[in-house]
């Protein structure tokens, strides 16, 4: 089916955007969403919240089934094998972690999920404005917020700095008026794409439409007479110590691949109740975090988890 | 005679059916009918009285500071005497212009002035609705007037997201029609040739704004064809080489599923095409006395031509018998 972006009435004076990325825990696939996690979270005012949901798996299927990508996704993940080390555990965390990358070898792909990301972002405008005058309210007090989970923070990263730079999209945060209320990465792999793909940056092509390697990484921004006027003026990443994706290994911060833009709020959340305190221990994590089916015990890349376990946080930032 | 073609007119048949499973390319319009009657309601000359209204107000030129320079010019713009009739959704060229305007300006196209207008709008929206101004203005003009400024310009700017939602949907529609389940599969060398003339050569890149390119390098050894070697139409295996370009075709009207794709496809190829003089369904293209020609593609049905001792015309099917080989 030709995509569309889902539309609705918001019932109250908010609405949340969730990006889906990878792994069981986010596969994108309906039920995938942590719907039920986010409602609790939300308590009583979850009735009022309006909750939109974009999935862009069926792009990828589209290039799962026209080409084979699977000697770029070897150098890729040999790239990150190198900055993790020798070990073979190294090698296992390499190979999960790695399917995080792909994206950056194809345009096309990327540019199709931007797109829709743009159309659902550009829709959830429109009805900010629809729901609003029907009740002869300012639409612009009305609130918009992301919340974006492991691959779904680079898209979303990827399609607010083109929003925010580019006029016909009509997104952009000055000109336009497009602000959002909150920003929220969680096991964000955006530093983690922008080094490995800086290594392999050769084989990139259009290096120039992705943001993640062709700028300093920095909050999606426009600059408008001279002010600059950021997308959001929350912008957050929360990551778990414990989550290679987010930029850490068996609690310690891997540098190179842990997202820390200026003017970012970050969040670690401690991991140590999983239990996991070996390599080999998070690459059979991540192992169960990338398979489908069956709970995770302790996956510490669970979208539900960064939920449940960051309630109160959460509840502050979208709900005030 | 008639058996010979009712064979002829079989396989071609058979090799008209597109895959079932496609999707259909045509999008359901989103539901934009609450905007689209409001934008009807409202004209240019209404946003204009209200934007001077609020230019009017001498706190409002104060909040607005440096920028009250450019919302003056943008305002005067927005009062284009000759526009003033037209309907905001007049202004996008979705709707007939006024009797009256036509009359003067004689066209309702989409013209550079109605754009400039809009972009005026959206400028001016941005100058007096920005945080700290919104507001001044609201206590200068009353509430009641602001309500109005608030019903007409989020109008006029939901008329422009609207403009920019459906660009984004084109465009992932011509990725659908190029990459979906309607387009062509490609192997390994087409991948790799693929690749390299979207990195190198003009007009074979995707580019945010412009979407995919509708080229495609072609080059797969098709074991497929048929022809047909004596008169009483008995159908023999062909295997050729093909080289060349596929353009695949966007729009609303192309990339039809089922038969109705025989006549509406995603794409047309056309190359040159080379085979052996033997024939066979696995036979190297190259082997014995190859022979060259040229073939041409509607969608997934090839004909080719091919100057051979056995079989001059080849007919076959787009499809790829081991995925990602040929």
């Amino acid at each position: 089916m030709p995509f569309q972006p889902q539309t609705m009435v918001w019932p109250g004076t908010r609405a949340i955007l969730l990006v889906h990325g990878i792994g069981d825990a986010s596969t994108g696939k309906d039920n995938a969403f942590p719907l039920d996690v986010l409602e609790e979270v939300l308590g009583d005012d979850a009735a009022s919240v309006a909750i939109y949901r974009v999935n862009y798996d069926f792009i990828n299927d589209w290039l799962a089934t026209k080409v084979q990508f699977q000697a770029g996704i070897t150098a890729l993940k040999t790239a990150l094998k190198l900055k993790l080390g020798t070990e073979d555990t190294d090698a296992t965390i390499a190979e999960y972690a790695g399917d995080v990358l792909w994206p950056v070898l194809s345009p096309d792909l990327r540019l199709a999920v931007r797109d829709a990301l743009l159309a659902q972002l550009e829709q959830i405008q429109l009805d900010r404005g629809e729901s609003a005058l029907s009740r002869g309210v300012d639409p612009l007090e009305y609130e918009i917020s992301i919340v974006a989970h492991s691959l779904g923070c680079f898209h979303t990263y990827e399609v607010l700095t083109a929003a925010a730079q580019e006029p016909s999209h009509a997104l952009r945060p000055a000109s336009d008026l497009f602000t959002l209320h909150s920003v929220i990465l969680m096991a964000s792999p955006v530093q983690l794409i922008r080094t490995v793909g800086g290594a392999i940056a050769a084989f990139i092509p259009d290096k120039g439409t992705l943001a993640t390697l062709a700028q300093p990484l920095a909050i999606p921004s426009e600059t408008r007479k001279g002010k600059v006027v950021p997308c959001t003026t929350d912008f957050m990443s929360i990551t778990g110590s414990h989550d290679p994706v987010g930029g850490h290994l068996l609690g310690k911060r891997l540098d190179w691949a842990y997202m820390d833009i200026p003017g970012q709020h970050s969040v670690i959340v401690p991991q140590q109740a999983l239990n996991i305190d070996t390599k080999a221990g998070t690459a059979q994590a991540l192992a169960k975090a990338f398979a489908t089916g069956g709970p995770k015990v302790n996956d510490p890349h669970s979208w539900s988890a960064y939920i449940e376990g960051q309630a109160k946080l959460l509840r502050g930032v979208l709900l005030t | 005679m008639t058996r010979d073609w009712t064979k002829r007119l079989v396989v071609a048949a058979l090799l008209a059916v597109a895959p079932a499973s496609v999707s259909a390319q045509a999008t359901e319009p989103l539901p934009d009918a609450t905007l689209r009657n409001r934008a009807d309601s409202i004209t240019v000359g209404d946003y204009c009285g209200v934007a001077q209204d609020v230019l009017s107000a001498r706190t409002v030129i104060q909040a607005l500071a440096a920028d009250s320079s450019d919302a003056r010019a943008n305002a005067a713009i927005i009062c284009n005497p000759l526009l003033a009739k037209f309907s905001l959704l007049a202004l996008t060229g979705t709707a007939p212009a006024p009797f009256e305007a036509v009359a003067r300006v004689h066209t309702n196209a989409y013209a550079e002035v109605q754009l400039g207008v809009l972009d005026a709008m959206s400028q001016f929206r941005a100058d007096v609705r920005q945080p700290g101004v919104r507001d001044v203005v609201r206590d200068a003009i009353g509430t009641q007037r602001n309500a109005e400024l608030v019903r007409i310009s989020e109008t006029a700017h939901s008329l422009v997201v609207v403009m920019a939602r459906d660009r984004a949907l084109t465009r992932l529609a011509n990725y659908e029609r190029k990459l979906g389940p309607t387009s062509a599969r490609l192997n390994l060398p087409e991948v790799l040739l693929n690749y390299a003339a979207q990195r190198w050569i003009p007009g074979f890149k995707a580019t945010p704004l412009g979407g995919p390119s509708p080229w495609e390098v072609v080059a797969s050894y098709a074991p497929g064809y048929i022809t047909f070697v004596d008169r009483r139409g008995t159908p023999i295996p062909v295997s050729a080489a093909e080289f060349g370009l596929r353009f695949y075709l966007f729009g609303d009207h192309f990339g039809k599923p089922g038969p109705e794709g025989v006549v509406l496809p995603s794409y047309v190829a056309a190359g040159v095409l080379t085979a052996s003089d033997l024939n066979g369904a696995l036979v190297w293209p190259w082997k014995g006395r190859d022979r060259s020609g040229g073939y041409v593609s509607w969608g997934a049905i090839k004909v080719g031509y091919i100057k051979r001792d056995r079989g001059t015309w080849l007919v076959s099917k787009q499809f790829q018998a081991v995925p990602f080989v040929f």
